[in-house]
């Protein structure tokens, strides 16, 4: 393993409470399976399958390495007073715009054909706005950094 | 060769208080989710009671707030769990191996809950199968899988806790009379944060303009987010009625024929006063939107105190039809509605007749009604 900071150390997996909680968790978990299984002509199994597989397929290999180099890439380009607002403007903006995909497609409108009240908002708009704030403050956060380390650089001297 | 971790920000403690946070928002989801299962498709043993006429919307709130807020408490979860996919070797034995194949349906069938569930408020069915059995099913499977990888992690996070412990008992008192600054629900702000979920806008009224409904062109100001399955004029639709008690010795008409005119429904059907009231009292029951209110309601004789009700409406399919336990039907606010805002109701909402029911899922707010029978 070539990484320099390890993986957390496994935790032996043994004693009453393991044995309990994989019998419990099992048996509810085998439930659900059963009661997908059995409603098979709805739930459709074969596709529920591909749709789980592929959301971890997606996570694992696309999503968390992509997160991953833009991470180091911020972490060691961007100076250190803009470090961290950049971080968290990044993963806020990400979250909010993966959360919106659904409206901003806007799919859903043709489920009603004609109907004015089926996803009714201005969903660009008003990400747009919602963006504008967060990088604004990302922006007087990082303003604030730099002048409080030329003020604190001022002061060494 | 694997990637290079390097964040400090990753690492047991974090991954551990990250776990709790998904468990929690997964738990309420999973408690709010069987609520509206069990409302829909009750076992004997169970009444959901008709008041008070906010908890099942808040409870519904609940369940969708703090679905999308798992998003990103998940997201940061196997963030900080990556460098593990990177372990090796990757199992160490029978037991080891067993709990590193319930992480498979664990995050695959989380990703699938929050991805699905997320999708159903944009109307987006981009998939084969069913949304609501999927994803009741799928929460099982998940919550299983939750419960075998906590009982693994246990040693984990009781570290990781007796470690805030004692880092809470460290710090300075100022600080630590922090600790628990969940408002209060009494208080202001608690409150605040209480009443949100559920709410359909911001409380703050400088967010009017984004209100949905403030955009939508919707029939009478009030939204509909299912239009009639059937063209043509349900002018000469016929309303049957059964099993109600009869009045004053006259039995109720079997059927109540929808004329153009108002209020035009016989029999043991009255418009009472509470119907027509301000609207403070209307506010309560007016699951369709802002400023919708009701005109007529079934009041007199009301069913025995044991009788359920059941309604079927002219569209077929899923949630034609709906059981109002004993409960919502004696309510006085539970509603065969004819009007809405003064006018009659739209096909959108229902005309010539629709039900309203103080806390009871939309789906149960059944419209185009054909017919009505006490059980």
């Amino acid at each position: 393993m070539s990484h320099r900071q390890a993986a957390d150390p496994p935790e032996p997996l043994s004693g009453w409470r393991w044995w309990t909680g994989l019998a419990v968790g099992g048996a509810v978990g085998l439930f659900g399976l059963a009661g997908l299984l059995r409603d098979a002509a709805k739930t459709m199994p074969a596709v529920w399958l591909k749709w789980l597989v592929g959301l971890l397929l997606v996570h694992d290999i696309v999503f968390a390495p992509l997160v991953h180099l833009v991470g180091r890439g911020v972490a060691d380009r961007a100076p250190e007073a803009w470090r961290w607002p950049l971080q968290l403007g990044l993963v806020t903006s990400g979250v909010l715009v993966l959360t919106s995909v659904p409206v901003l497609v806007g799919v859903g409108r043709a489920t009603q054909p004609g109907n004015g009240s089926v996803l009714p908002g201005d969903y660009p708009l008003a990400l747009s706005g919602v963006l504008a704030v967060v990088w604004l403050g990302v922006l007087a956060f990082g303003i604030w950094g730099v002048i409080r380390s030329k003020v604190r650089a001022t002061l060494e001297r | 060769m694997g990637p290079t971790f390097t964040s400090p920000a990753r690492g047991e403690r974090t991954t551990a208080m990250l776990g709790v946070a998904v468990g929690v928002l997964f738990g309420v989801c999973l408690l709010t989710g069987l609520l509206s299962h069990l409302i829909q498709q009750p076992p004997g043993w169970f009444a959901w009671p008709s008041r008070p006429v906010w908890l099942y919307r808040w409870s519904q709130g609940l369940h969708v707030f703090c679905g999308i807020a798992a998003i990103p408490a998940l997201l940061a979860k196997l963030w900080s769990a990556y460098p593990n996919l990177y372990r090796w070797p990757p199992v160490r034995g029978v037991a080891h191996a067993i709990e590193r194949a319930w992480i498979v349906p664990l995050l695959g069938g989380a990703l699938l809950l929050l991805v699905t569930g997320l999708m159903n408020i944009g109307y987006w069915y981009g998939w084969g199968f069913d949304f609501i059995k999927t994803h009741y099913w799928t929460a099982w499977i998940v919550t299983g899988a939750l419960v075998v990888h906590l009982s693994a992690k246990l040693p984990v996070l009781r570290r990781a806790l007796a470690r805030n412990q004692a880092a809470a008992a460290k710090a300075p008192p100022a600080a630590s009379s922090g600790a628990g600054s969940w408002p209060p629900p009494g208080s202001r702000p608690g409150r605040c944060c209480w009443s949100l979920p559920g709410r359909r806008s911001p409380p703050c009224g400088a967010w009017r303009s984004c209100r949905p409904d403030a955009r939508a062109p919707a029939p009478r100001g009030c939204r509909s987010t299912r239009t009639p399955g059937r063209p043509g004029s349900p002018a000469g639709w016929t309303t049957r009625v059964g099993g109600w008690p009869s009045a004053a010795g006259s039995s109720a008409p079997p059927a109540c024929p929808w004329r153009s005119s108002r209020r035009a429904w016989p029999g043991p059907w009255a418009t009472a006063p509470s119907c027509r009231s301000p609207a403070s009292r209307v506010g309560a029951r007016r699951p369709t939107g802002a400023g919708c209110a009701c005109a007529t309601c079934w009041t007199r004789p009301a069913p025995r105190a044991d009788a359920a009700v059941r309604v079927q409406s002219l569209q077929r399919g899923g949630y034609s039809s709906a059981l109002l336990n004993p409960a919502h039907a004696r309510d006085p606010d539970t509603l065969l509605a004819l009007e809405l805002n003064g006018a009659p109701l739209q096909p959108d909402h229902g005309f010539p007749v629709r039900l309203i029911t103080p806390s009871n899922p939309g789906v149960m707010q059944t419209k185009w009604l054909e017919s009505v029978t006490v059980l």
